[in-house]
């Protein structure tokens, strides 16, 4: 840069330009944007049959979940994780940053849902073959993201895996593939999806990866799982 | 690509900045959210084709802001919002006096800004929004020396056309 511009003094004139651009938004617009942003955060499902088996799989895991005890298996099963810490006060109706309430979709039926079509392997449900078609699938699915500890925010980390616990059942969906910090890297082509774990009365959201072949695996680093 | 996941980050952190950026650009509160929220949809859906490497979050995301205020301008009938920014609506009263003596200030130097040619005008904007000389420079497509020195003719300008 040319020296005859450091040595002028424009202190002044960028201490006035400052003010005058320091133009503050209105308490709540950021809110209201973020939530007129949320109905885009809608998954276009790229196909029935890929949509039903996904739906199916993980209704699978989480009935095949329910059956396995827990506590001791060395954090082998698929989804096995931690209990998760936030949950919603009032029970799905709030879609906030960090909160995963109920999906808002129709569920699949009592039959789809019993369908065994999920096995184990080494600690990993494998897809039993091609799914049974599901009655009732929606076109898309709302997509919630969890609010994570950025460089620059500093959120109670614990609300990075935080669910909303529904009661019984077990319903569960696939979301948008949107990592959150502290899982594991995406194997390829693998879907992030959430399934519904049972523990007593209430059913948490764990992370799982479908992979392409339909297998799937816990998608929670070792050290998140519940030894 | 970007992990969506990042994109709420960016939102916290950049919003009041991007808010500003338009707003200096608008002739009032309105037509300035209306365009926030553009610039943050725009962004959403184009966030998986961000790329980290290539500029910051910040760049990546006054280049949308700069393409929506552009857009809102080309809009039919908005022309003369560009040419002045007059009228604005400033809530930040303490002496209602001082203040409203203030915002004349700030209006007029505003204006001020609004005559400038183009890349002098979008340098101060940008520096105003707190980027960097090198984030400038990436999104004026020059280098940050360039726009360091693009900056200080803006500024020498400015001096003068206040001064007449």
């Amino acid at each position: 840069m040319s020296d005859e511009f450091e040595s002028e003094d424009f202190d002044e004139l960028e201490r006035q330009l400052r003010e005058a651009h320091a133009l503050t938004p209105r308490a709540g617009l950021q809110e209201e944007i973020r939530a007129r942003l949320r109905p885009r955060w809608m998954v276009p499902w790229a196909g029935f049959s890929a949509a039903a088996a996904v739906l199916l799989a993980v209704v699978g895991v989480g009935l095949l979940l329910h059956s396995v005890p827990r506590g001791g298996g060395g954090g082998g099963d698929a989804a096995s994780g931690a209990s998760f810490g936030a949950r919603s006060a009032s029970g799905g109706a709030v879609a906030s940053f960090g909160l995963l309430p109920p999906p808002d979709i129709h569920q699949t039926s009592g039959a789809a849902a019993a369908e065994p079509s999920l096995k184990t392997q080494d600690g990993i449900a494998t897809s039993a073959g091609a799914p049974a078609p599901v009655a009732i699938l929606p076109a898309t699915a709302l997509v919630y993201r969890y609010r994570v500890p950025g460089p620059s925010c500093s959120q109670d980390p614990n609300l990075r895996l935080g669910g909303d616990p529904v009661v019984g059942g077990a319903p569960c969906w696939a979301y948008d593939a949107a990592v959150p910090y502290g899982l594991r890297a995406a194997p390829s082509g693998a879907t992030l999806a959430y399934v519904g774990v049972p523990d007593g009365s209430v059913t948490y959201y764990e992370p799982v990866y479908v992979l392409p072949s339909g297998v799937i695996e816990s998608a929670l680093t070792p050290d998140e799982l519940r030894s | 690509m970007a992990p969506l996941n990042e994109f709420e980050g960016v939102y916290g952190e950049l919003f009041n900045r991007i808010y500003a950026y338009v707003r200096a650009q608008l002739r009032n509160d309105a037509d300035a959210e209306d365009v926030t929220a553009t610039v943050f949809m725009n962004a959403y859906r184009a966030w998986g084709r961000y790329e980290p490497q290539a500029e910051t979050p910040a760049a990546w995301l006054f280049r949308i802001a700069r393409n929506a205020v552009l857009d809102f301008h080309r809009g039919a009938g908005r022309r003369e919002r560009l040419l002045y920014v007059v009228g604005r609506e400033r809530e930040d009263v303490d002496d209602p006096a001082v203040m409203a003596e203030r915002g004349l200030e700030h209006e007029r130097l505003l204006g001020v800004v609004e005559r400038l040619p183009d890349r002098q005008r979008e340098v101060v904007r940008l520096r105003m929004a707190e980027l960097s000389f090198l984030e400038i420079g990436t999104l004026l497509e020059c280098t940050d020396d360039a726009a360091k020195m693009l900056y200080h003719r803006a500024l020498r300008a400015l001096r003068e056309m206040l001064s007449e």
